[in-house]
């Protein structure tokens, strides 16, 4: 259940808290709470197993410093998320075809999870995933910032992430010219 | 000058590079301190194909976040560099990568590096066949550019071919004159000389791979049949000996080493040179052994009897190895012919097996054969688009497939006319009038890709002397072969 936020995902957090009292409480930079089940975290990321299998858990809120709220707020969400798809994540999986990567297709729930990201948003989760080990939710923000840089030319790419071309104009011209055929013809 | 996708040469450390080594020692715990493919390979004794993969997944590739400045969108330091190779690791295509690359300094950074390109190289295919057609035009790939096409020199044969460097020995009978010529198609750009000898290419030296301006060639003795380029060696045998770059030398079995397809070579499981030899029923696998001195030795490693393998099969009449070995670790391809007298259930006079070198297991390949190694050719890096023969052996009709693997794409191009076969084409190349677009991902067997991963470039341009001089030009789909008519 969180604690602070009082928005839709509340109703099934409750849900699966009422069912399951075992939960975890997290505590963001700015010192907002949030609980996630504790079956989820263990299974989700592997460094809140650890600290749940370790005993280093605060009932209090344990402090994640490096993650804001909002970014801590889209982890819980995600875990939440997550364990009310399993059914339909084994039907899903079993009807795709290339079955050989280790890594499966976004779900559609997934992708309209990160679909509704911001850029902030979605950099500060790939991030905290990143911290926290949780190895689809990297995976999966992973995917959606490659998604980004797909099919856009290097100046749509800067404009996108807001990169400063730092390249002086006689190295753009060199790579220009070694990787003629990988730019657009403009 | 030295173009960042060069592929770097196999001796090249990347000891320079903090960013991607601190990021292999967290990929690779095991790294030692080499960290370039080969020496990777060699590095990571043991260890299957996958733990490239494995390793990526282990929980030392998370980054910390302590001491870092809170992200800010835009910032090009927002994301550490183990969370861009992953979204690296995400876009299939090569081109995708290279419009990534020329972004920033610090994106081309990461791409460049040697281990983030080892990670590319071996990565799953993680999303296939979901991207729109990103195809490079295909008139990048012409050699239109060298002079004396067609006419005055008919003797075009590609020679050797590094990466994206072409060989190419031409021969004028009428002047008597032979030369050379070293391009690179995809930056149309070439150099000439004189030569009659035995050449191959090699690194450039000084780090910076190979590439139209870091390339030298050596003479060979004459005699010397190249026989490929494995784990950073590059060998050839003069019909009894074996020989890598520091031209040590061990004498394989006493065979007739009439043919060149009698002698392959692989990469074994652990990621190191195998010589293969095929003595009639037997395969020989020849290991190149470490330490001991300062010269190296090969040794005979397994013996593996075909009949034995092959056991329960039909009887086979005759078997050979392919000359268009998989790049898989460990499989060799051995083609089978049958009696085919009158035995129900067996459709073809010939088929194509895998055979794992270490397990002695076979499998049946399900595509018909194929035919005619030529030279792969690649873009400078990675390497993503094939092109094959491929011979239906029942009914003789030949095709050739363009494929673009790590997009999953793949395109059958019947001859332009019957007549036509492109076993007698005398060229295929990729040329303009491009348009590919119908190239369907779809009825793609996984393992068309495993084995073909050589590509196949075409043998040779011009006609052939006393047949026919006139060479004409097709065009069909992007790809376009010279090609004699065999009609009148």
């Amino acid at each position: 259940m969180e604690v602070d936020k009082g928005k839709g995902e509340a109703e099934e957090t409750r849900k699966v808290a009422e069912a399951d009292r075992d939960t975890v409480t997290l505590k963001s930079s700015d010192g907002k709470l949030f609980e996630v089940s504790k079956e989820a975290a263990a299974r989700l990321s592997t460094v809140l197993a650890g600290m749940i299998a370790g005993g280093s858990i605060d009932d209090n809120g344990t402090d994640l410093k490096q993650i804001g709220s909002e970014a801590l707020e889209n982890v819980v969400d995600y875990c939440n998320k997550h364990a009310n798809s399993i059914p339909s994540a084994a039907l899903i999986s079993s009807s795709i075809s290339f079955n050989t990567a280790p890594f499966k297709e976004p779900e559609e729930w997934e992708r309209k999870f990160v679909d509704r990201l911001s850029h902030d948003a979605l950099f500060d989760l790939v991030e905290a995933a990143n911290f926290l080990g949780m190895e689809r939710l990297l995976d999966v923000t992973c995917h959606k910032i490659s998604e980004m840089m797909k099919g856009k030319s290097p100046d749509q790419i800067r404009e996108v992430f807001n990169i400063k071309n730092d390249y002086t104009k006689e190295e753009l011209e060199e790579i220009r010219q070694e990787l003629a055929w990988a730019f657009y013809d403009d | 000058m030295v173009p960042f996708i060069s592929v770097k040469s196999s001796n090249v450390t990347l000891s320079a590079n903090p960013t991607t080594r601190r990021f292999a020692e967290r990929c690779v715990p095991a790294l030692g301190k080499c960290y370039s493919g080969p020496h990777l390979a060699e590095q990571r004794d043991g260890s299957d194909q996958g733990s490239w993969q494995t390793a990526l997944r282990l929980p030392e590739r998370f980054t910390s976040m302590e001491g870092r400045p809170a992200p800010s969108m835009g910032n090009q330091d927002a994301l550490p560099d183990a969370i861009l190779e992953l979204v690296f690791l995400g876009l299939d295509a090569p081109l995708c990568l290279h419009r990534a690359a020329s972004t920033c300094k610090r994106w081309r950074q990461i791409i460049a590096s040697d281990t983030f390109r080892a990670l590319y190289g071996k990565r799953p295919r993680l999303f296939p066949a979901t991207l729109r057609a990103l195809a490079v035009d295909a008139r990048h790939f012409s050699i239109d550019f060298l002079p004396g096409e067609g006419t005055e020199y008919w003797g075009w044969r590609i020679k050797d071919r590094r990466e994206s460097l072409l060989l190419i020995y031409r021969e004028d009978w009428k002047a008597q004159h032979r030369d050379l010529v070293v391009c690179e198609p995809l930056t149309r750009r070439q150099k000439e000389w004189d030569d009659e000898d035995e050449v191959i290419l090699l690194d450039g030296g000084g780090g910076g791979g190979i590439g139209m301006t870091s390339f030298t060639s050596i003479r060979m003795p004459p005699r010397l049949f190249v026989i490929g380029f494995v784990a950073g060696r590059r060998y050839w045998h003069d019909r009894v000996k074996v020989s890598t770059l520091k031209f040590s030398s061990f004498v394989l079995p006493n065979h007739q080493f009439s043919e060149r397809r009698k002698v392959t070579l692989k990469v074994g499981h652990d990621g190191e040179a195998r010589v293969v030899v095929d003595g009639d029923d037997i395969i020989k696998i020849f290991a190149r052994q470490k330490g001991g001195g300062s010269g190296e030795e090969s040794a005979l490693e397994k013996t593996i009897q075909l009949s034995v393998v092959m056991l329960g099969l039909p009887q086979l009449r005759f078997f050979g190895l392919t000359r268009d070995q998989p790049q898989d670790a460990g499989m060799i391809q051995i083609i089978l012919g049958y009696d085919r007298s009158g035995v129900p259930g067996v459709p073809r006079t010939s088929m194509r097996y895998h055979l794992n070198m270490e397990t002695m297991e076979v499998g049946c390949l399900p595509w018909p054969d194929l035919h005619h190694v030529g030279y792969p050719y690649e873009f400078p890096w990675p390497p993503s688009l094939l092109l094959l023969f491929c011979e239906d052996c029942e009914t003789g009709r030949q095709d050739l497939i363009v494929c673009k693997p790590l997009m999953w794409r793949l395109k059958v191009i019947p001859p332009p006319e019957p007549a036509i076969r492109y076993h007698d084409a005398t060229a295929v190349l990729l040329n303009g009038d491009e348009s590919d677009e119908d190239i369907t991902p779809t009825d793609i067997h996984e393992n068309l890709f495993r084995c073909c991963v050589t590509v196949f470039w075409p043998l040779g341009l011009g006609a052939r002397p006393g047949v026919d001089h006139d060479p004409r030009l097709y065009f069909t789909a992007g790809l376009a072969f010279l090609a004699r008519s065999t009609g009148s």
